[in-house]
């Protein structure tokens, strides 16, 4: 079972007992120790930790890409539409990640290992840092038929840039 | 300027300040922390995302309880910002 670490934005007691009963996947808590911890550090320590993290802040990959490193268990950024009015909660996020796992049903399965995802209730899009740099891989919009396996493939194919890394 | 005039310039001037020095005790902008928007002081919780659960219909007590925060944070944030309102600008 794959475990989720959650940044303090989404570190919501009702959330995470909602998805411990769900039983899917597991989730864990900001550690106190990086509660009030600036984005790099909170990127550098947990990014090199085994669970991928899970938070509301859509600028934390662009402003601290030096800070994630090469090879790292996954970055998931829950966020609203660009230009919604409406600041994101975590019951909001909820609901945009209940729509995106409705239709990518393994993706508690799935590795997100070196993956960056952005994801908002219209599209998904894809990203991987090279050298504190940020590459975006691919943008898949929830109208298009086939988005599912196109995230599936992009998911696929960062997880082996571990091994390429590591030679 | 009158007096009547002078003194809604100071009740402004007074209430201008009191909110400050209570928004500057719960309120920190770091650009190294959320991007420098700014959050609840010694968290990562951002003062926009606290409005935005009350908004939703969260309580104060409700969202300390589940977000693991300093209810009189919280309790002192909004007061901060009432105060700042409480009045014509």
């Amino acid at each position: 079972m794959i475990t989720f670490q959650f940044d303090q934005c989404l570190d919501d007691k009702k959330i995470i007992r909602t998805c411990r009963e769900e039983g899917l996947v597991d989730v864990v808590r900001l550690p106190r120790h990086l509660r009030d911890a600036e984005d790099p550090v909170v990127l550098s320590t947990l990014l090199t930790g085994l669970q991928p993290l899970v938070t509301l802040d859509r600028r934390i990959a662009e402003d601290h890409g030096a800070s994630i490193p090469a090879t790292h268990p996954g970055l998931v950024i829950v966020s609203h539409d660009p230009h919604t009015p409406q600041t994101i909660t975590t019951s909001r996020a909820a609901r945009i990640l209940a729509g995106f796992k409705q239709f990518f049903p393994d993706w508690h399965q799935t590795l997100l290992a070196n993956s960056i995802l952005e994801i908002t209730p219209s599209r998904v899009e894809v990203w991987h840092v090279t050298d504190g740099q940020l590459t975006r891989d691919g943008y898949l919009s929830f109208a298009e038929a086939d988005w599912s396996s196109g995230l599936a493939a992009l998911l696929r194919q960062n997880v082996e840039r571990s091994s390429q890394t590591n030679g | 300027m009158t007096t009547e005039a002078s003194m809604v310039a100071e009740d402004l001037l007074t209430r201008t300040r009191n909110a400050v020095r209570l928004l500057t005790d719960c309120v920190e902008v770091n650009l190294q922390k959320r991007g420098g928007v700014p959050v609840l002081k010694g968290t990562r919780f951002t003062v926009a995302q606290l409005l935005a659960e009350v908004a939703a219909g969260r309580s104060v007590p409700e969202i300390a309880e589940d977000f693991n925060l300093e209810r009189n944070l919280i309790e002192r944030l909004l007061d901060g910002l009432a105060l700042s309102l409480d009045g014509p600008l």
